[in-house]
């Protein structure tokens, strides 16, 4: 199969991809949306359905078509080249532009993927690419790995709910010891976040915790780190099918969170340009 | 770069796009060469039913780009009459010509003398801020 | 203007016919909560209760707070907000607003509330009938401080105003922090570029080691609109839940919409952009701006102590070299005005006080502190705090109650000073029991003479050949306005 890719002038995500392809000598046609616009223009209109834009509303480069896929985003693109299907759990869409890049969550890496994460995390660091890594608690043992490499440059520990609900939120158990690790792994990362994310989970994008399981969240991080000033942070997430959360409704979650962890702050977007 | 024109035989919009008489009733409505520019190469151009009526100040069609998908704020009510089809396959003619073959729909206008829209000066001098 | 070395203190003067007759309270300077009669007597001291400011509410309850945060560390934080009966026992309290860790401190929660609260069931914290602030239940709003960072009003770090809504169980339920709304509130340009080389930074230099931080907007004084006029008539802006702030420091009045958030009606920073508000004045530093509660005479306008001084952000001036407290004024006013047409319904300056603007305009002056409230009567409680001076007047002006505080802070500021005094009636604290009434009337300070000094006039007198006597209204080195 001919594998076509599109780019953007001056790209350095795809600068990462012609030389990830070079290096497995795969052949593959680049063309540039700009110089090559009538192509690039009749490919958009067949494809624009399965096209992504980002935040500031404008497509991301590089695009990937092996003809019979089309892939889009670098870190997308080389999970899918690396692992298959493997990494497609834990590597989504990036949110963040500009040198960076986001959407991997550690703590979602399939056993037995580790190694192409690990593969996947040094193509984009080598191609000069912050990476912005999210976890959850689970994997510190990956985590560490990582951090030791130099491969994040930036940490979010995302506290999803009380551990019970774990299996349901994100697939998987989730061990004490895993995120007394994870907590300490953060506090020792310079300028790491941890945050409770009230986000919808589910299949049907309906699980969302309650302010008291925040609550009971952090009197269990509480118990876990020993540390009542651990500064924490509380964040609205996707609301899938619930109605979204504003500020004040997120006060309910801080008063709880701050009956363990005194200095649970909401993170807030900065309000002026 | 080339500086941008504003042919003065059209009426234009606060939104950036022109509407120009045919004379029978129904105006030409179109987007500015500072619209265009601003766009960057347009891919794809979701244009309405022909027969759907619109209010002025109301988007009548998606224009995409690379950079951004920019809503097509009418510049005076009406029903839309005809769609430029040759924008279906050659999207890129709105940057080429974008007062010519690029037009988007031609209106049967509810009320030709809107004063809402401005002449080539006034919407020039909005778009030099 | 030299005040007297020597000078009475205490009531000084008492129509008991024309005043609204009951309990006053004031926080005294290192003392705490003081219950004063119509004579002055000290009916009662809660000690130590810090009041910023002390209320009063029914059944003999105090508001107060339990102490300050060192100011090495903190501007102005009160420890906490507390509700104590006449007894003294703490019967409901606030101080889950930030956990902290001041340095010789036990790690601790502080309320970090200043200059003002509020009770359901009134607005503003004072009696108006009908309107009386639950003392076993319901939500409070608190002004507090946060420490944020707004590159939009300065790179400096800063101490920004945020209201609370707490319930009973001292949940925050609602919250507001100023800072969010800057964008809204009009500053100029020039505005702009003084308040980001210096937002109102206080600290080191003041007190050694206190951290450094601009106190931008400095609001002094929060309370609800409550039912009123305006509303009823249909317009929204004043929502009775919705909250009127004043910013100190910005010149700026302002009315939150309590479900948005927005801003929703303002008067400042300027005065000089529309005929309303050439009319009105620049009000400068002004304290304790609220709308008149509803059954109080002036019910729907609003009342505010516009102190003068210095306050405000704009070009640089020969006052006001760097372009900070740029409006400057060396008297005070107290406003009652519409807040729809921005007419002056009311107004205690010194022209109505008796004294010659400007020549002698500073005698009623108070730069800092302040409040104004309106009685049932219809006359209003004067706190002219800077030198701790309380007068109610009639409507007509007329000084029919005067106290002059006492007490000097000696580990505070070294001043008489009141922050804000609050009249209640005698129903509020049964406790107190009935009190004696006994007309107080003014001195005649011309013939009023301290022991060992002479009596007025002179003691022999003579004519001079082709002396032509005096003309009223002549001229001075200063021309009088009014």
């Amino acid at each position: 199969m001919s594998v076509t890719i599109y780019t953007a002038p001056n790209c350095a995500r795809c600068t990462i991809l012609k030389e990830f392809l070079a290096s497995r000598g795969e052949d593959y046609v680049a063309y540039d949306f700009l110089a090559d616009k009538d192509i690039f223009s009749a490919f958009y209109r067949e494809h624009r359905a399965c096209l992504h834009r980002d935040e500031e509303n404008s497509l991301e480069f590089p695009i990937y078509d092996d003809g019979s896929r089309v892939l889009q985003g670098i870190g997308e693109i080389l999970a899918a080249l690396i692992a298959g299907d493997g990494l497609a759990g834990c590597v989504g869409t990036t949110g963040l532009l500009h040198g960076w890049i986001s959407g991997i969550n550690v703590s979602a890496c399939p056993a037995g993927e580790e190694e192409h994460l690990l593969i996947l995390l040094q193509l984009l660091t080598k191609g000069g690419l912050s990476v912005h890594l999210d976890c959850d608690g689970r994997r510190p043992e990956l985590l560490e790995k990582i951090l030791g490499e130099g491969l994040a440059a930036r940490l979010t520990l995302n506290i999803l709910g009380p551990a019970e609900m774990y299996p349901d939120m994100a697939d998987g158990p989730l061990l004490p010891d895993d995120m007394k690790r994870s907590v300490a792994l953060a506090r020792a990362t310079p300028g790491a976040v941890i945050r409770f994310l009230v986000a919808a989970h589910g299949p049907a994008g309906s699980l969302r915790i309650s302010p008291e399981q925040a609550g009971q969240a952090a009197r269990w991080i509480l118990e876990l780190c020993g540390d009542r000033m651990l500064p924490v942070f509380i964040e609205a997430g996707p609301a899938g099918s619930l109605p979204a959360l504003t500020d004040q409704d997120l006060l309910a979650y801080r008063a709880k969170v701050r009956a363990a962890l005194v200095r649970a702050e909401i993170n807030r977007p900065q309000q002026h340009r | 770069m080339a500086e941008l024109k504003y042919p003065a035989d059209r009426r234009y919009h606060a939104g950036h796009l022109w509407a120009k008489d045919n004379a029978d009733g129904t105006w030409l409505i179109g987007i500015t060469d500072f619209a265009q520019q601003q766009l960057g190469e347009v891919l794809f151009v979701d244009l309405p039913a022909e027969g759907a009526h619109f209010d002025q100040g109301v988007s009548c069609a998606d224009i995409e780009s690379s950079k951004a998908v920019s809503d097509a704020i009418l510049p005076l009510s009406g029903t839309v009459v005809e769609v430029n089809a040759a924008l279906e396959h050659t999207p890129g003619l709105l940057n080429r010509e974008p007062y010519d073959a690029g037009w988007l729909v031609r209106l049967k206008a509810d009320d030709a003398d809107d004063e809402r829209t401005l002449d080539a000066e006034a919407y020039k001098a909005l778009v030099a801020v | 203007m030299g005040h007297p070395t020597i000078y009475p203190t205490g009531v000084t003067i008492y129509n008991p016919e024309k005043a609204y007759n009951g309990f006053t309270v004031i926080s005294a300077p290192d003392m705490g909560a003081i219950l004063l009669n119509m004579n002055g007597a000290e009916l009662r001291l809660w000690k130590d209760l810090h009041g910023f400011p002390n209320k009063i509410f029914p059944g003999g309850h105090i508001m107060g707070s339990t102490g300050t945060r060192n100011p090495k560390h903190a501007l102005q934080d009160q420890l906490d907000v507390v509700q104590v009966n006449w007894d003294g026992d703490i019967v409901w309290k606030f101080d889950q607003a930030e956990f902290v860790e001041d340095p010789g401190s036990e790690p601790r929660w502080v309320a970090r509330q200043h200059h003002d609260f509020q009770r359901e069931g009134n607005s503003v914290g004072y009696y108006a009938p009908g309107m009386e602030p639950k003392i076993d239940s319901g939500n409070s709003l608190i002004l507090s401080h946060k420490n944020v960072s707004c590159p939009f009003i300065s790179d400096k770090p800063l101490l920004d105003d945020v209201i609370y809504e707490v319930t009973w169980d001292g949940e925050i339920v609602w919250e507001w922090l100023c800072s969010d709304h800057v964008e809204e509130m009009g500053f100029s340009e020039a505005a702009r570029n003084a308040m980001c080389r210096d937002p109102n930074f206080r600290g080191g230099s003041l007190i050694e080691n206190a951290p450094a931080v601009g106190d931008w907007m400095h609001v002094n004084s929060m309370s609800t609109l409550g039912p009123n006029k305006w509303f009823d008539a249909g317009d929204t802006r004043f929502h009775p839940d919705n909250i009127i702030i004043d910013g100190r420091e910005t010149n700026v009045i302002l009315i939150l919409d309590k479900k948005t958030g927005k801003i929703v009606w303002q008067v400042g920073p300027d005065y000089d952009t529309s005929r309303e508000l050439k009319a009105l004045g620049w009000i400068i530093g002004q304290h304790h701006a609220h709308m008149i509660p509803r059954g109080l005479p002036g019910e729907g306008n609003i009342l505010v102590y516009d102190n003068g001084g210095w306050a405000g952000y704009g070009n640089p001036n020969p006052g006001a070299p760097t372009g900070v407290k740029t409006a400057q004024r060396d008297y005070s006013r107290v406003l009652e005005f519409d807040p729809v047409t921005l007419k002056i319904v009311w107004q205690h300056t010194p022209h109505e006080a008796g004294f010659l603007i400007p020549l002698d305009a500073s005698r009623f002056y108070s730069p800092f502190i302040s409040s104004a409230q309106r009685l049932p009567n219809g006359n209003t409680l004067i706190t002219e705090g800077s030198n701790g001076r309380l007068i109610e007047v009639t409507p007509e002006h007329e000084i029919v109650w005067e106290f002059i505080n006492p007490y000097r802070g000696k580990i505070s500021l070294p001043m008489h000073w009141i922050y804000r005094a609050y009249r209640a009636p005698y129903e509020w604290v049964p406790q107190a029991g009935k009190q004696d009434e006994v007309e107080v009337k003014p001195l005649d300070t011309m013939s009023f003479r301290v022991p060992g000094a002479a009596p007025l006039g002179p003691q022999s007198s003579v004519s001079v050949a082709g002396t032509i006597g005096y003309y009223s209204g002549a001229g001075h080195c200063v021309a009088a306005t009014e």
